[in-house]
């Protein structure tokens, strides 16, 4: 079941995929909304939750190979992190 | 091909309170959290997508309570370990008499046909059947009193007491009819065990069936020794089995064309065999499907295979597991050990398949008579080997194997979790969210 680690390459295949679809069309007044938005960049932000989601899949895995409870447990706390990381900044 | 019925199981239940907490906080984290989220989505989307995570967390909080799954397996026969003593007792004899060996001759085929009284022995094994099923009625009586003292449904220890009720019935007049046509036909303990029929307690304690036991064998005995006298063929037949030694006796048991135990075993299922001293010897006994001529085992001495000095009363329990190791990967149906009949230690008897002890030389005390029976198996003489195949066959039919599926752990529940995950994640990208 450890291999079940290699799927946690699936957000970082999600993210680049949809990278590639969006076309980034240079904008002057951009420069004067920058610093408006508080928090992380949209790009930081959308590493971040990448990086959240690899870490629930690679945990599943190691939780599935080594099954305990408190593996699984933290998996589910850890995928409800993600969902208020969502809201907070979808 | 049928479908086996499967069963649910659950190997952690008591983790129910962890599972349904777990399962109503990812609930409420999906309603409160994340469906707020998506009021701009399409109407189907909007469900989809906190549809794909309940499913997801309810899927790992249920997986916290190990559901396993349980089928029967496809009954395949098990192996059947044959395992000869070859320790220095196993070369000497005990001054046993050749008309002790009328009964082994006769089992083996040596013997012309009929030429031994088929009663006695018809009397003997209906005196054992009364014995054990004496035996099986006192434990049921005795589960009952407990189910009922416990509070627990006595019914079906109920169903059990009048089953063996039945079976204890119907030994006992199959005794009666077999002494009827045994000379002499009357016996002070069967007159007892008859006087006690209808109190299965004090039959118990009274030692009656024990005692026609002995009364059988010792008329069995002193009939064989008259046809010992008096038929030269049984007299050659019997001084031929007492010129060998009791591993030479095995042997002859074992590899006896059409009479051996080997040509007698059924076909289904693999025999291994063992010489066992201190350790365990793997030894063929069936080449291309056929019993080997000869087994070719000899006891060296008071040495075993490895030098070391062995002893008439050493534990065969190491040698036993050794070999029981050797064959990993086997479900074994039966271990059948060749022995003098000396006790064996309790651990050869611990957690394993039925265990028969046969014994080459004295008949078997009755502490290896209970400790065989609280496998499955039983003790028994060399001549008494014939009736083995027939028990290990109808102990076969008794067998059911369970294959388990842990379904909490297993790739499936990981690509449901995965799979439901990913589809969120790509339809949420797809929709423009992060």
């Amino acid at each position: 079941m450890l291999a079940g680690i290699a799927a946690a390459v699936t957000p970082l295949v999600l993210h680049l995929a949809h990278r590639s679809r969006v076309r980034h069309q240079p904008w002057g007044a951009m420069m004067f909304l920058d610093g408006t938005i508080p928090g992380p960049s949209p790009r930081r932000r959308a590493m971040a939750l990448m990086i959240v989601r690899m870490l629930i899949i690679a945990l599943l895995a190691i939780a599935f190979a080594y099954p305990s409870a408190a593996m699984l447990i933290g998996v589910m706390l850890l995928a409800v992190v993600e969902l208020w990381l969502e809201r907070r900044w979808g | 091909m049928g479908i086996n019925p499967a069963q649910l199981v659950l190997d952690w239940p008591s983790a129910w309170p962890l599972s349904a907490a777990a399962g109503l906080l990812g609930m409420l984290a999906v309603v409160r959290i994340y469906l707020p989220t998506l009021h701009d989505m399409r109407q189907s989307a909007r469900w989809l997508l906190p549809t794909l995570r309940a499913i997801a967390l309810i899927a790992l909080s249920l997986a916290l309570l190990k559901p396993t799954l349980i089928r029967a397996a496809p009954q395949q026969p098990g192996a059947i370990l044959l395992l000869l003593d070859c320790s220095a007792s196993m070369a000497s004899n005990e001054g046993e008499s050749p008309e002790q060996f009328v009964a082994l001759a006769d089992s083996l085929g040596f013997l012309p046909p009929g030429v031994r009284d088929p009663g006695l022995q018809s009397l003997r094994h209906n005196v054992v059947t009364l014995r054990d099923s004496l035996d099986d009625l006192l434990k049921t009586r005795a589960e009952l009193d407990y189910a009922r003292e416990s509070g627990n449904s006595a019914d079906a220890a109920r169903q059990k007491v009048n089953q063996s009720n039945d079976q204890f019935r119907s030994a006992l007049r199959d005794v009666e009819n077999s002494s009827a046509a045994t000379q002499p036909t009357t016996s002070a303990p069967l007159a007892q065990i008859l006087r006690f029929r209808s109190n299965p307690d004090r039959l118990a304690s009274s030692g009656a069936i024990a005692a026609l036991l002995r009364w059988v064998d010792q008329s069995q005995m002193e009939a064989d020794r008259q046809l010992y006298h008096s038929d030269p063929p049984v007299q050659s037949a019997c001084d031929h089995l007492a010129a060998m030694n009791p591993l030479q006796r095995t042997e002859q048991s074992l590899v006896q064309p059409n009479s051996g135990l080997l040509w007698r075993l059924p076909n289904e299922g693999t025999v291994f065999g063992y010489s066992i001293d201190e350790q365990a010897w793997p030894v063929p006994l069936v080449v291309n499907g056929q019993p080997v001529p000869a087994i070719g085992v000899m006891v060296l001495g008071n040495k075993g295979k490895s030098g070391k000095v062995l002893f008439d009363d050493s534990d065969l329990s190491a040698p036993v597991h050794s070999a029981i190791d050797q064959i990993t990967g086997w479900d074994i149906d039966a271990i059948v050990i060749f022995s003098d009949g000396r006790d064996l230690s309790p651990a050869v008897f611990q957690n394993g398949p039925p265990v028969y002890l046969v014994s080459a030389k004295n008949r078997p005390s009755m502490a290896m008579r209970r400790l065989t029976e609280s496998t499955g198996g039983a003790a028994m003489t060399l001549d008494e080997l014939p009736t083995l195949p027939q028990t290990i066959s109808s102990h076969r039919r008794t067998i059911s194997r369970e294959a388990s599926f842990a379904l909490w752990d297993s790739p499936y529940l990981f690509a449901l979790v995965v799979g439901c995950l990913a589809t969120e994640w790509a339809m949420r990208k797809r929709a423009g969210l992060a």
